[in-house]
């Protein structure tokens, strides 16, 4: 990663939704909102295994977010892989997805759910980053 | 081109800022945060004649933006026509009308004035509206 500083991290910690952008095929970008749950190296995104972002990214790993508040932006690039192994998307929802979730529920309940919704995860490690204030 | 419902022109209306991507040569997406203008039909954006986003816009009209709203958002695609001739240009600020200026605290500094670069108008035609909350 390069030109982190602790400012962009706090802001990366202090938010928890972006917008998602994938390449379609046509290079033509795809645009999703979506939540993400920040370590300080990775973002982790849960989505489902069908959804177009999903299927983009395994085509085209590079992607972009963007993390916007009223007039602050920051733009992230950086490369994205889905991780499909159902041990690795519970763990990743148990241990670091479940912090941003809206809804309670035991591991089980998560469990049933991720196989149900044919969940996956999104990691995407940050390439660089671009803060901004529009003026 | 995607007609905008009546709700769709007046979410647009209420709002002014949106996370505009384009496609790059090789395929990756590129986004930046701007304001648009919608007028019932079209979308007026804008920028510098040598960003990144004209040049990629140059090579691959298809882009996206999305106008964020708490934890739901509106998604439009669309294909874009880049205006650089200044008679043209002045015909759709007649059309489009001035736009509205960026709120600032009360008391903050007036910002300073925009790098004197050649600008250029981003004419979006839309071709597919989606409103959604985050999920999915």
């Amino acid at each position: 990663m390069s030109n982190l500083d602790a400012s962009i991290l706090d802001y990366l910690r202090g938010h928890r939704t972006g917008v998602l952008a994938t390449s379609k095929k046509s290079g033509a970008p795809q645009l999703t909102l979506i939540a993400y749950q920040f370590d300080g190296t990775t973002l982790a995104i849960s989505t489902r295994a069908p959804t177009q972002k999903a299927k983009n990214i395994s085509v085209r790993p590079e992607v972009s977010l963007a993390v916007i508040d009223g007039s602050k932006q920051l733009i992230i690039y950086g490369a994205a892989r889905i991780v499909r192994n159902p041990a690795e998307v519970l763990h990743l929802h148990r241990e670091r997805i479940r912090q941003i979730a809206l809804r309670k529920e035991t591991d089980a309940e998560l469990e049933a759910r991720l196989k149900r919704e044919d969940r996956v995860v999104i990691l995407l490690t940050p390439r660089s980053f671009y803060p901004a204030t529009l003026s | 081109m995607a007609d905008a419902t009546p709700e769709v022109t007046q979410f647009l209306r209420e709002h002014r800022l949106c996370v505009f991507a384009t496609g790059r040569k090789d395929g990756s997406p590129q986004q930046s945060y701007i304001g648009y203008q919608f007028d019932g039909k079209q979308f007026l954006l804008g920028g510098q004649a040598m960003s990144f986003k004209m040049r990629n816009l140059r090579r691959n009209p298809g882009c996206s933006l999305v106008v964020p709203d708490g934890r739901g958002f509106l998604l439009v695609y669309g294909t874009a026509q880049l205006i650089e001739d200044e008679a043209e240009m002045a015909q759709l600020l007649e059309r489009f009308g001035p736009r509205a200026a960026p709120p600032r605290p009360e008391g903050a500094p007036a910002p300073p004035p925009r790098p004197m670069g050649k600008r250029v108008a981003i004419l979006m035609t839309p071709t597919k509206f989606m409103a959604d909350r985050i999920g999915g």
